[in-house]
């Protein structure tokens, strides 16, 4: 629980909170050649009672070309359960006629979940619902990625489905999470009885990176999908619980992290409570070519007064600036102004 | 008998469960002060270079406003048995006297007149700090760390050589670390532990003693001003405030303490870091503190214990504390951190016109320019 450890706050450059998804950035979705952004907001975990849920779940768009510091937030239409719309991990695909198609992974305030995909129509600003997928393997899901148009890799960071549940679930180190592929028509488990927080595949769709979260550990693992297998590599001890990942140009990969695990505790228990607040780290990660060593850069540290509980990070404009999301609490825009390759 | 026997049985049991309690705090307690749940990720302020990888140690730092000049203890391994030359040099910090880019950052020897003094040959310096006077003298005083002739040696500065002046030794001088000037041949310095050095060193600190001492020199008596501190390390005064900061290598913290008219020291507060500082730094004007600190303990314990192996790093940190509202809050930043394969084991810091100068315990002397000094 981190009980002898604490964050000193630096920052890359000037730093502005982005106005707009005041309850979460929970997952930011990065549509390179468009220079946009999704932002999910309002995530429901673990939920003790629905009415505790004093927020809605909504879809932002970010603008990466502009600084405007605000994002929009996107209507999404004909969900089959608008009031349970709860959006968790983001991952997308480009379909053959260039329609941005989102895969979206949904509680309810009743902690159902569900993988919902929306398509997105770029002349109105809207994402129709395309499609609301449940399975059974679905037990916790978490972190999205989109192989196909219609087939997918999710992660499930546990098995417990309510807070003392999870808290029995940590202690006891029996976890019920993994990984699960969706080929379109049906579920098969890629990895069982562990934790998978984040998860991303390599920019060639060959290595896949999923954060062992509780274990304070990114599992790198090989992937292949004509054969749905997976193969394990290494696992790198961060000694930081990393939650989710982007994979950028020059294949670092980027993760908001929670470098200490008993503040963000803290301020889940109670997400409307602005006196609680957990701190951020962002860390950026360069594996060697046989992916069994990492170095790791920590981009910005914060006790959570600026970024709280960080959960993702990525960056654009060259490298000249990260977006930061947040579990529960606005994201932050930074402006980077240091080298990070200083070996 | 059986009323005896009874009795024997609940004493062998209550005996051994305190027992038991005590031995797992204590293993607590360790594991703890260890730091094995932490590490360092890298990061810098802005660009950085080397200034000298020449010595096995640059692990002590002064700065002197009058003359612009960082001045540096060279070769502190030589008390841990490392090959190397000692001595002290100067980085002169002004950028805009003219000198190339290439002379902006030498580092330049400083030749010693000892004057005759018969211990010349076992000068291993460590904690440095200077008096300027009004008439433009600069007077240095050195920790001087070799196991058999633990001192502090006063130097006058005479533009590239130093005039030795004079020495305080004492048989209770076991493991002194640093020095604070408070006014001409007025100083505070610290003894870190009853044992000098090896593993009668390391299990002083697993048990926790607190035998550590501060102590102080008027200019012609030693007194003690601070007994039983934690292992004090670094220390910095800040001349406007009267505040004398001493940092604790096992409590992982720093202590504020007053300093009274006739120099006692009263404690003010105890900032707890949750990192081991070193050095330590004031900015004379904002009185912002500046701490190299061994954030990880257990590499620092590994790198100590095994000087002569290169690939033993210790991580190396710097946090800057800016004090507020006169001492009653703080704000920590960490300019820089590097998991020792760039600077292992910092030791020393001094910060001035957007520059950062770190010393370490057995290695590099770094230079870095921050790119945003203010949110650094």
């Amino acid at each position: 629980m981190d009980i002898n450890k604490r964050v000193y706050n630096h920052r890359p450059g000037e730093c502005r909170k982005v106005e707009g998804p005041e309850q979460g950035s929970e997952d930011f979705e990065v549509i390179d050649d468009r220079k946009i952004a999704f932002i999910s907001s309002g995530v429901v975990y673990l939920p003790k009672e629905p009415s505790d849920v004093t927020w809605k779940g909504e879809i932002y768009l970010y603008d990466l070309t502009k600084r405007s510091y605000k994002a929009e937030l996107i209507p999404v239409l004909n969900l089959d359960d608008e009031e349970g719309f709860f959006p968790h991990g983001l991952s997308h695909w480009i379909l053959n006629d260039g329609t941005i198609r989102l895969f979206v992974v949904v509680h309810s305030k009743t902690f159902q979940h569900s993988i919902v995909i929306l398509d997105y129509d770029e002349k109105k600003k809207q994402l129709n619902h395309v499609k609301t997928i449940k399975d059974d393997k679905f037990i916790r899901p978490n972190d999205i990625i989109a192989t196909g148009e219609n087939s997918f890799l999710v992660s499930n960071d546990g098995g417990a489905q309510t807070e003392l549940g999870n808290i029995w679930e940590i202690f006891s180190g029996f976890y019920k999470g993994g990984v699960v592929y969706f080929d379109g028509k049906k579920s098969t488990y890629l990895l069982e009885n562990n934790v998978a927080n984040g998860i991303i595949l390599s920019r060639n769709m060959k290595t896949l990176f999923v954060s062992h979260i509780n274990q304070e550990t990114i599992g790198v693992y090989s992937w292949d999908q004509t054969n749905v297998a997976i193969n394990k590599i290494s696992e790198i001890e961060t000694l930081t619980g990393c939650d989710n990942f982007y994979i950028d140009h020059g294949n670092h990969l980027w993760t908001g992290c929670h470098p200490v695990m008993k503040d963000v505790v803290a301020h889940f228990g109670n997400r409307s409570d602005a006196s609680l607040y957990g701190p951020s780290q962002v860390l950026r990660i360069t594996f060697s070519n046989d992916f069994k060593k990492a170095e790791m850069v920590e981009v910005l540290a914060d006790d959570g007064r600026l970024v709280c509980a960080s959960t993702i990070a990525f960056p654009f404009d060259d490298g000249k600036q990260i977006l930061v999301g947040t579990v529960g609490r606005h994201p932050v825009h930074c402006d980077v102004n240091l080298k990070f390759d200083f070996y | 008998m059986g009323a005896q026997n009874s009795f024997l049985h609940f004493m062998h049991r209550f005996v051994f469960w305190v027992l038991f309690a005590m031995v797992s705090c204590f293993v607590l307690r360790v594991l703890i002060v260890l730091d094995l749940n932490k590490r360092i990720y890298n990061h810098t302020p802005g660009p950085c270079r080397v200034l000298t990888e020449k010595f096995k140690g640059t692990s002590g730092l002064a700065y002197v406003e009058s003359q612009k000049r960082v001045y540096v203890t060279l070769g502190y391994g030589k008390a841990h048995n490392l090959t190397t030359n000692t001595g002290i040099a100067f980085y002169n910090t002004n950028r805009t006297d003219g000198r190339s880019q290439q002379e902006i950052y030498d580092l330049i020897e400083m030749q010693i007149n000892w004057n005759g003094y018969e211990y010349q040959n076992m000068f291993i310096p460590t904690g440095i700090d200077s008096y300027s006077s009004s008439n433009g003298r600069v007077l240095l005083y050195v920790v001087n760390a070799h196991p058999d002739h633990q001192c502090i040696h006063f130097f006058q500065v005479d533009n590239q050589k130093l005039n030795y002046r004079k020495s305080i030794c004492d048989s209770s001088f076991t493991s002194l670390q640093d020095v604070a000037v408070v006014g001409p041949d007025r100083i505070f310095f610290t003894n870190m532990a009853a044992f000098g050095r090896g593993w009668a060193q390391v299990i002083e600190f697993a048990l926790q003693t607190g035998q550590g001492v501060v102590y102080y020199y008027d200019g012609t008596k030693l007194a003690i001003a601070a007994p039983s501190v934690n292992a004090p390390t670094g220390l910095g005064y800040d001349s406007k405030r009267k505040i004398l900061y001493v940092g604790s290598l096992i409590r992982e913290s720093l202590f504020a303490y007053k300093v009274e008219k006739d120099m006692s020291l009263e404690v003010m507060y105890e900032m707890m870091l949750l990192t081991s500082p070193i050095g330590l730094f004031v900015e004379s004007k904002s009185g912002d503190l500046w701490i190299a600190a061994h954030p990880v303990l257990h590499e620092t314990a590994w790198h100590y214990t095994h000087v002569d192996r290169n690939k033993v790093h210790s991580s190396s940190q710097i946090l800057r504390i800016r004090i507020q509202e006169e001492g009653k809050s703080w704000v920590t930043t960490e300019p820089y951190a590097n998991d020792g394969a760039t600077i292992s084991a910092s030791s020393a810091i001094v910060y001035t016109d957007e520059q950062m100068i770190i010393g370490s315990t057995f290695g590099r002397l770094l230079h870095c320019d921050l790119t945003h000094a203010h949110i650094t």
